[in-house]
């Protein structure tokens, strides 16, 4: 139970930027992001001894983070560009810092989102082929590219 | 797509890049919540159904004697120990699911979801109208009781005030459900609804 607890805890460690960025980018309070961290962890933990390395590491710990903060953010405040969750981070959300600026923009349009929407995205921001987001999210990969072509499209006049 | 739309994408990864180094050295996740991890067995959601069920094993045992000494009838008992056994039954039934999504968390996202999104409207459906109705046939049935033993303690059958308590039962019974029904149970549904639909959307092109 030790060595499992052990590799648990350096895998976490390894995909800690995965799970933050992901709660991060559906939740606005600092708090839920608390919250979400810990429900993934929970999650991850309990599937850990199952994991059965059909899939990457890497593409178990998205899997099961995006399912978590899913299934838990269903209160929509999509509408709502609140960044405090960004500010906890260091993120200067008032500043006119062109980093910390464009870090604010990119929070705001992908929690404009729809919930699925927000996933393939991020998958796709993460430099994941067609067919490993395909295989995340549960479509084929030439819907990734039918939905991606769409999400752009919303991205855009969110621009406007 | 044009290629200003390449270097706006190009952009929003490298802002992605930029965020995800400031996480690297920031302490959302830390040991705290691992450990928590380790020692957490169940949410919340099935922490609440967990004291529900507490709740529903004591009443199972002790409304019975309770029942029987007030005077009830054996049926509204063994009705309300039936009601309770069901109710029991479907928490029991609906938490073993829910541990089961838990643990298939990392299947693909519109499976998951499909499955849990199902659960949880099954659960509302149940709470929003089995369950009203199987307490308002308990409630009927008690005053039912209560007048009928009031009538045979006093030797004479207080009609008026029967009808009046089940008038004003039925009156509040109304209020109630509609009241739940366009407060909590429309936006509920219409929430889980729309999320179906946006995993059906998500599959309609599956099949071109």
């Amino acid at each position: 139970m030790k060595e499992l607890e052990l590799q648990f805890t350096k895998m976490v460690k390894e995909q800690k930027a995965t799970i933050s960025t992901v709660c991060l980018m559906f939740s606005d309070d600092p708090d839920e992001v608390d919250e979400l961290v810990q429900l993934t962890l929970i999650n991850l933990w309990k599937g850990f001894a199952d994991f059965n390395g059909k899939s990457s590491m890497r593409t178990w710990v998205w899997r099961v983070t995006m399912n978590t903060c899913i299934s838990a953010e269903r209160k929509n405040k999509r509408l709502r560009e609140s960044t405090t969750s960004l500010e906890r981070i260091g993120v200067d959300t008032t500043a006119e810092a062109t980093n910390d600026k464009q870090i604010v923009a990119l929070h705001n349009r992908i929690h404009r989102l729809g919930l699925f929407d927000r996933a393939i995205v991020l998958l796709w921001l993460e430099d994941m082929s067609y067919e490993e987001i395909g295989d995340i999210v549960g479509i084929s990969a030439k819907n990734v590219g039918v939905k991606l072509a769409r999400i752009r499209e919303q991205l855009k006049k969110m621009r406007i | 797509m044009t290629t200003t739309d390449f270097d706006e994408l190009d952009g929003m990864k490298q802002q992605l890049r930029e965020l995800q180094e400031k996480l690297k050295g920031r302490d959302i996740v830390n040991d705290r919540m691992i450990r928590n991890a380790f020692s957490s067995n169940i949410g919340r959601l099935m922490r609440r159904e967990t004291l529900q069920l507490v709740m529903l094993l004591v009443m199972l045992i002790v409304y019975p004697p309770f029942f029987r000494t007030g005077g009830c009838s054996l049926g509204l008992t063994i009705y309300a120990e039936a009601l309770f056994v069901v109710c029991a039954l479907s928490l029991v039934w609906s938490m073993s699911q829910l541990e089961k999504i838990r643990r298939s968390m990392g299947d693909n996202i519109v499976d998951t979801n499909t499955r849990l999104l199902r659960l949880k409207r099954g659960e509302q459906r149940w709470l929003h109208y089995c369950a009203p109705v199987f307490i308002t046939i308990f409630l009927g049935w008690f005053c039912h009781d209560i007048y009928y033993l009031k009538a045979f303690s006093f030797g004479e059958l207080d009609m008026h005030g029967k009808y009046t308590l089940m008038g004003s039962m039925i009156v509040g019974a109304l209020i109630g459900g509609i009241i739940g029904y366009f407060r909590f149970y429309r936006p509920k549904i219409d929430a889980l609804n729309e999320a179906l639909s946006q995993l059906e959307d998500l599959k309609e092109n599956e099949n071109i």
